[in-house]
């Protein structure tokens, strides 16, 4: 059973290059838009790795991970943060809402898999 | 890559026009941070997403306006006008820096665009600088060799919720196994009794040794995400790979235990520090983005609509306008077979086809509003160019028109607008002069009529100078002075060929275009264009353009064993006619009426066989103000005919538009009244 | 309409238009269709037969002989018209063409594809994409694109 990664971004060019990238590296990827979307997929199934955009319409990166983190079943899921740089300030805010860590755009697939890598097997 | 880039693209198209309308609405409430925050996202994605596909001159630029919007983000300062103005202007910049292989005018324009970001954020913050300085990215001094194996210890000791962020500490520790040859020690002091433990927490710390050629950097970088939940250390033991060193390791960890400051060759490298501060303001923070309600004022757009490829909607009415053709083929077949049960079902298949293509049509409309933010920015623009203040009043912008026509209609009605606004409206002090309100006003309404859309352009300035219209008319030789016009003929004569010059149209305006390209561009739509004006008043634009252009409402004639479509909204009269009457009338001119009408006998010009029948119909249709007549064997019925391009080999013929599938399979051409006027009078 | 063309191909479809034996690549043939109605486009050259509706597109069809310089005859059984689509400034362009009967699919490897005489024998050799031989017989290979290129069609426009 191949492991499952969901990846939450507004921008479609993102959502495709990542969808393409991890899909590519033998994951399962689920896609959605924004949270509200992100939130319907979270039904019990199980979701191996959530990657999400911070900045997003409706439910943003951090309330999507407070909400999943309340959910019994996904407490202790990996989640990956896509942040533009190393801001201090994002990251902890992140990190505070319950992500397991983040990932830098730009990046290319090296260091995409290299991240991943750290959370998911 | 390539179809990523082209979706990139596409976004920051989307992005753009956001930006404006965002930006245009924040003018007038510049305290909305619904706004404000969608901008700063924005930006934000485009830096992102910029640097992803290689857009880095987008990418650069986008991070300092980002960092400018953070500041009213943040609330740290209020946003005001002239960063509006200047987000504004920066958007075509934007626009410009989306090049793959930038060339240097693209890196001249990114660097002035930064430097003038970098001017509005500094006037920000000059009193505090708190807000740029904090992403200043952690700088290791230290400078290893790569090629030389160095020994170190590490410490990894997590706090016991670490597993609440969904960390899994073993993969760390698999990952610095990769980097190097280890010596790992896992310690369970902490681990309590089975019945105190709590499975969700993690009481195991490790303790290991390395020889790696990596440096300090990639080590600290294996625990980039936990530094924060773990005590974490890693110290130099030696410049070389001891791990098989028995003696050194351990009195390494005994110096260690005793708090003594162990030397390697080289220095001590600094230990990671973990920041304890900020914590309260992200508290607050938070609260904040929690509370705030997420119906902002671009939500609609995103949430209760899809995007669809617009040639996948082209491909759609197609097949539609197939169904329909197959539909009416099918009527035929039915009634001829007279059988009941299948005529029912005919009947109910039709009504069926007829409410998909009004549904698929319905779909291919957009409203004007997509595009009013066109009209509001060069409003916005010009008005500070030119000094002269207006309000832009817009009514019926959820008019929707095929999204065809509305691209082409866009120059037209901007050239209007720019017109409005460089000749119609005056400065304040004339304004004032004459008794009117200060502020100039430009209305620009839209409606439904039938299978009409009607655009009426106003402003309430000076209105067209006739006396100077005639004066050039009459230089261009449009006119002769002996010419004796109605004012409103007067007025007319700036649609003529070869009137719009300097004077009128001023370098703003101008871009080239003329009011008589204006009205080729409406008429090539099948569309009209009319203006009334009135000195110190007012000058009013009116348009008037079909729905569609695929589906016209027409009414179908048969010459000889052909059928043709002419358009119902040029039609004026239809007579019935003798070919007897033709043939004696006086070189291709009938009167009827009392009025002389040129005219075409189609019979005589199509098939030309001198078999004409002896009964004919006349159908008279008028276009600017000029009447032609039609001369067709039979008029069948009222038609709204689905129609289809007779393709690029045909493209230069000049009588057609296209032709449309008849329900029995047949083609009828459909005339294009005004090319064949061209043609023929 | 959405036929592509299919490149890299060695299959020619051959047809005959008055004594002569024509071939084109078989990637570029989409349909062959029996004589039907063809609507007649008013005041257009005598070998631009009129428009059909082809499953509900419209396409332009050429009278073969006309085209090449072969003097009108009557229709007969095996008359039919040929659907091809080139390439057109980049598009994919379909058109048909009126022709006297249809062959078969041969397979002409390219070295045995001469490049054409220059004698022009009725028919411009700008049309002619090479000659190959098939049973002792000359086969035209036609250059669809030449054939209906812009200066052709303004060619098509001008005339009366």
């Amino acid at each position: 059973m191949l492991k499952q990664i969901l990846i939450v971004d507004d921008s479609e060019s993102i959502r495709e290059v990542l969808a393409f990238s991890i899909s590519n590296a033998g994951f399962q990827v689920l896609v959605a838009c924004d949270g509200i979307e992100a939130l319907k997929y979270f039904d019990g199934r199980t979701i191996d790795l959530l990657l999400t955009d911070y900045h997003m319409p409706n439910l943003n990166g951090l309330e999507l991970i407070l909400k999943i983190r309340q959910i019994e079943h996904y407490k202790f899921i990996p989640i990956l943060v896509l942040t533009t740089e190393n801001q201090v300030k994002m990251i902890k805010e992140a990190r505070e809402s319950g992500a397991t860590g983040w990932l830098t755009k730009p990046f290319n697939t090296e260091k995409l898999l290299q991240t991943l890598r750290k959370v998911i097997r | 890559m390539n179809s990523f880039v082209e979706k990139f693209k596409d976004e920051v198209n989307e992005y753009c026009e956001r930006l404006e309308s965002g930006l245009l609405l924040l003018e007038r409430e510049p305290e909305n941070y619904h706004i404000i925050d969608e901008i700063f996202r924005i930006m934000h994605s485009m830096k992102g997403s910029g640097g992803m596909f290689g857009f880095d001159l987008l990418s650069d630029v986008t991070h300092d306006l980002e960092s400018l919007y953070d500041i009213f983000r943040s609330k740290k300062r209020p946003i005001d006008s002239e960063v509006i103005s200047f987000t504004l202007s920066s958007i075509d910049g934007l626009h410009n820096l989306m090049v793959v292989s930038p060339g240097s005018e693209h890196h001249l324009l990114a660097e002035n665009m930064k430097s003038k970001t970098k001017l509005q954020i500094a006037r920000f913050t000059d009193e505090q600088n708190s807000s740029l300085s904090e992403n200043s990215s952690e700088t290791d001094h230290s400078v290893q060799s790569n090629f030389n194996q160095n020994t170190w210890h590490i410490s990894f000791v997590p706090n016991k919720d670490i597993l609440k962020n969904g960390t899994n500490p073993l993969y760390l520790i698999d990952e610095l196994n990769a980097l190097g040859e280890c010596n790992i020690q896992v310690n369970f002091d902490e681990l309590p009794s089975l019945s105190e433990m709590n499975p969700e927490y993690c009481y195991v710390s490790w303790s290991l040794f390395i020889a790696t050629t990596e440096d300090i950097k990639t080590l600290r970088d294996v625990f980039i995400f936990v530094s924060d939940q773990a005590g974490i250390q890693i110290e130099k033991v030696a410049s070389q790979n001891v791990l098989q060193d028995e003696a050194v390791l351990t009195s390494f960890l005994n110096a260690k235990l005793n708090h003594e400051i162990w030397e390697p060759t080289e220095p001590e490298m600094p230990k990671p520090d973990i920041q304890e501060d900020e914590t309260e303001e992200i508290g607050v923070m938070l609260k904040l983005s929690v509370e705030i309600p997420k119906n902002s004022v671009f939500a609609q757009t995103t949430v209760d609509s899809i995007r669809v490829d617009s040639q996948k909607i082209d491909q759609y009415l197609n097949i539609v306008s197939e169904l329909i053709t197959a539909q009416s083929r099918l009527e035929v077949i039915a009634s001829k077979l007279n059988h009941p049960d299948l005529e029912a079902a005919t009947e109910n298949f039709g009504k069926l086809s007829r409410q998909l293509r009004e549904n698929a049509f319905d779909m291919s409309l957009i409203p004007l509003e997509s595009v009013a933010v066109r009209f509001k920015r060069l409003i916005h623009d010009l008005s500070k160019s030119l000094d002269k203040e207006v309000d832009l009043v817009t009514e019926g912008m959820e008019t929707e028109l095929d999204k065809n026509i509305i691209e082409k209609l866009i120059e037209p009605l901007l050239h209007i607008i720019r017109n409005s606004m460089d000749h119609g409206i005056e400065n304040r002090n004339e304004r004032l002069a004459k008794q009117k309100t200060a502020i100039g006003a430009v209305l620009i309404k839209a409606s439904t009529a039938g299978s009409y859309v009607l655009i009426e352009i106003e402003d309430d300035g000076a209105g067209l100078d006739l006396t100077k219209i005639r004066k050039k008319a009459i230089e261009k030789g449009i006119i002769n002075d002996q010419s004796r016009l109605s004012d409103e003929e007067i007025a007319q004569l700036i649609f003529e060929p070869g009137f719009s010059t300097s004077e009128l149209v001023t370098d703003m305006s101008g871009r080239g275009v003329g009011m008589d390209v204006v009205k080729k561009r409406i008429q090539e739509m099948r569309g009209m264009i009319e203006l009334s004006t009135e000195k110190d008043r007012f000058t009013r634009i009116s348009i008037k353009l079909p729905l569609s252009l695929s589906i016209i409402d027409g009414l179908l004639t048969r010459v000889g064993d052909g059928y043709y479509v002419i358009p119902s909204s040029v039609i004026k009269k239809i007579h019935f006619i003798k070919h007897e009457s033709l043939k004696n009338g006086f070189r291709q001119v009938v009167e009827l009426e009392g009025v002389q009408l040129p005219y075409l006998n189609m019979y005589d010009e199509f098939v030309g066989d001198g078999n004409a029948p002896e009964n004919q119909l006349i159908i008279v249709v008028g276009l600017n103000n000029q009447l032609f007549g039609l001369v067709v064997d039979e008029v069948i019925h009222e038609y709204q005919a689905v129609i289809k391009p007779l393709g690029r080999l045909l493209k230069g013929q000049n009588a057609f538009s296209g032709a449309s599938i008849l329900g029995t399979g047949q083609l009828a051409l459909v005339i294009d009244t005004n090319k064949m006027i061209k043609k023929y009078s | 309409m959405a036929t592509e063309i299919i490149h890299g191909l060695d299959s020619y479809f051959t047809f005959r238009i008055g004594n002569e034996l024509f071939a084109v690549n078989i990637g570029h043939v989409t349909k062959i269709l029996g004589m039907t109605d063809i609507t007649k486009v008013p005041n257009s050259p005598r070998y631009f037969k009129g428009i059909i509706n082809l499953f509900g597109d419209v396409l332009p069809v050429f009278d073969g002989r006309l085209k090449f310089g072969f003097p009108e005859t009557e229709n007969t059984r095996n008359t039919c018209i040929l659907i091809f689509v080139f390439e057109l400034d980049g598009q994919p362009v379909s058109s048909g063409i009126v022709v006297d009967s249809v062959e078969k699919v041969v397979i002409f490897e390219p070295e045995h594809i001469k490049p054409a005489p220059q004698v022009g024998k009725g028919f411009n050799s700008e049309f002619i994409h090479g000659i190959a031989t098939l049973n002792d017989e000359f086969v035209i290979i036609l250059n669809l694109e030449k054939i209906f290129s812009e200066e052709e069609i303004s060619l098509i426009n001008a005339v009366e």
